[in-house]
């Protein structure tokens, strides 16, 4: 079974064929230089004007990198939500087009079950096991103990996880995007020179807050302005502060519920501190960690071929009427 | 009629306690801008507000990165954040008009960043950093409904 799925819940429009739910033939992102290369794509900003300029080229170009053809696809997967409506709407069209002119399938998907599959992409993780999504948008902790059984354990009061790098990034006049830029900053510094706030919440929460650590790091750049050494000290020691209640309460989770599995996933799963963090410790406890590749941790629209896949086997169809879900909490009922 | 009223804030549950008393008055229409920069308490400021209009403020988080978040309830509550934004053309693709005119009531982060959209009538409350812990909260009423909005709140405060 080939699968054509599309992803445009945010910045990026991406398409990719997947074979039997594991099996990437292509998986194209608007962003990616060859697109920009081959099609003449623009850089995609929030707008969806810039998804309704690159989805065309983006499914074509998925098509062709598989060397497969629309007559080849046996059904449909797109991303439904969470995201913006404007965005999402642009995917969720072409999707509905290609399902009923060729009259296949088609499967809404949510995001975020999307980057919690991403790693079948790249190998097998027995379940169940407890998946982390943390990205510029969510942060999020599930239990997973099947394709489409999620239980949400906890997430984000305030920032997300990403959005507190992004934001801490641009206050210290590090640039874009704030993941790579403080991680690069933060191997000349000591991580132990400044004791930003852990936000634990509660005891055994699984919830989480950024806001404070935010919050900390321009307090403290206000009282003690910092040289450029001290940049590194202060890049070095939110990311640890940051990193330290991820692996904490990602480890709380799985001795909760009895799971020796984690799977970490989205933008900030590509953070070096955080994969050499919770693979040390993890290994302390017995818990072995998973990421995906970091191209598969970013929005793609692989992973939503994966989940699309798993839904359709499930007996889920969506109709021609589907709409689109800003808001839409996975794992809550 | 006051049009201003400048409040210390000396801790994060104040300024949360502040906005749910401004929720309490909120009505459908209503447009709050909120200005102030990174860490000063905007995001605190509207979990209040929320909370003042009864939703649940732990269901409130940043929407930096989806510029809306949608509270539906009797009163929905539309909760705009700029942060990402990088032009006024932006603001009009996400729909924002058809959320200052319907029937809501908005609260706009980071409302300076476009200062010409924000409503001729509207609430500007500006958060400013005084030291690690406590926040000057300005209020701006811009119209009648808010100059009698912010008299009712310097009341229920000080009273």
């Amino acid at each position: 079974m080939i699968i054509l799925a599309i992803e445009s819940s945010c910045d990026d429009t991406g398409a990719a064929l997947i074979e039997e739910g594991r099996r990437p033939l292509s998986n194209i992102v608007s962003s990616q230089d060859e697109v920009h290369k081959r099609y003449g794509g623009v850089v995609p900003e929030l707008a969806s004007r810039r998804h309704l300029e690159n989805i065309v080229p983006v499914i074509r170009g998925a098509l062709e990198e598989a060397h497969t053809s629309l007559d080849d696809v046996d059904a449909v997967g797109v991303t439904r939500g969470p995201g913006l409506v404007g965005s999402l709407l642009v995917g969720i069209m072409a999707a509905k087009s290609i399902a009923y002119a060729k009259d296949i399938p088609l499967v809404g998907v949510n995001h975020l079950m999307g980057h919690l599959l991403a790693i079948f992409l790249e190998q097998e993780v027995p379940f169940p096991l407890v998946g982390m999504v943390a990205s510029g948008g969510h942060t999020a902790l599930y239990l997973v103990e099947g394709f489409t059984t999620f239980r949400f354990l906890g997430g984000t009061r305030d920032d997300a996880a990403g959005e507190a790098f992004d934001k801490v990034a641009k206050y210290l006049g590090l640039g874009y995007p704030g993941g790579m830029v403080i991680e690069k900053m933060a191997r000349l510094g000591d991580p132990r020179a400044i004791s930003f706030p852990r936000a634990y919440i509660a005891k055994d929460s699984l919830d989480f807050s950024f806001s404070g650590i935010k919050t900390a790091v321009v307090n403290y750049v206000r009282s003690h302005p910092p040289s450029d050494d001290g940049m590194a000290d202060i890049a070095a020691s939110f990311q640890e502060a940051a990193v330290d209640v991820l692996v904490n309460k990602i480890i709380w989770a799985a001795q909760r519920y009895g799971v020796d599995r984690v799977v970490v996933s989205g933008g900030v799963a590509s953070n070096g501190r955080l994969r050499e963090r919770l693979e040390q410790e993890g290994e302390e406890f017995g818990i072995k960690a998973y990421f995906p590749s970091p191209h598969l941790c970013r929005d793609n629209a692989a992973m939503i071929g994966v989940a699309g896949y798993h839904l359709l086997k499930a007996g889920r169809r969506d109709g021609l009427d589907m709409s689109a879900i800003s808001r839409w909490p996975l794992g809550k009922e | 009629m006051i049009r201003m009223l400048e409040i210390i804030s000396p801790t994060p549950q104040e300024t949360e306690r502040i906005g749910s008393l401004v929720g309490e008055m909120l009505k459908g229409g209503d447009v709050i801008a909120l200005s102030g920069e990174l860490g000063t308490g905007k995001t605190t400021l509207v979990r209040g507000i929320a909370q003042g209009m009864k939703f649940d403020k732990e269901e409130v988080a940043s929407p930096s990165f989806t510029l809306i978040n949608e509270y539906d309830g009797p009163l929905p509550l539309f909760h705009i954040d700029l942060y990402r934004l990088e032009s006024e053309q932006e603001l009009y693709e996400i729909g924002y008009e058809e959320y200052i005119r319907g029937n809501g009531v908005v609260v706009i982060e980071w409302a300076d960043k476009v200062h010409q959209a924000i409503p001729q009538e509207s609430l500007w409350i500006i958060l400013r950093y005084l030291d690690a812990k406590r926040r000057e909260i300005v209020m701006k009423a811009q119209g009648n409904r808010y100059e009698k909005m912010i008299e009712e709140l310097r009341r229920r405060l000080y009273n």
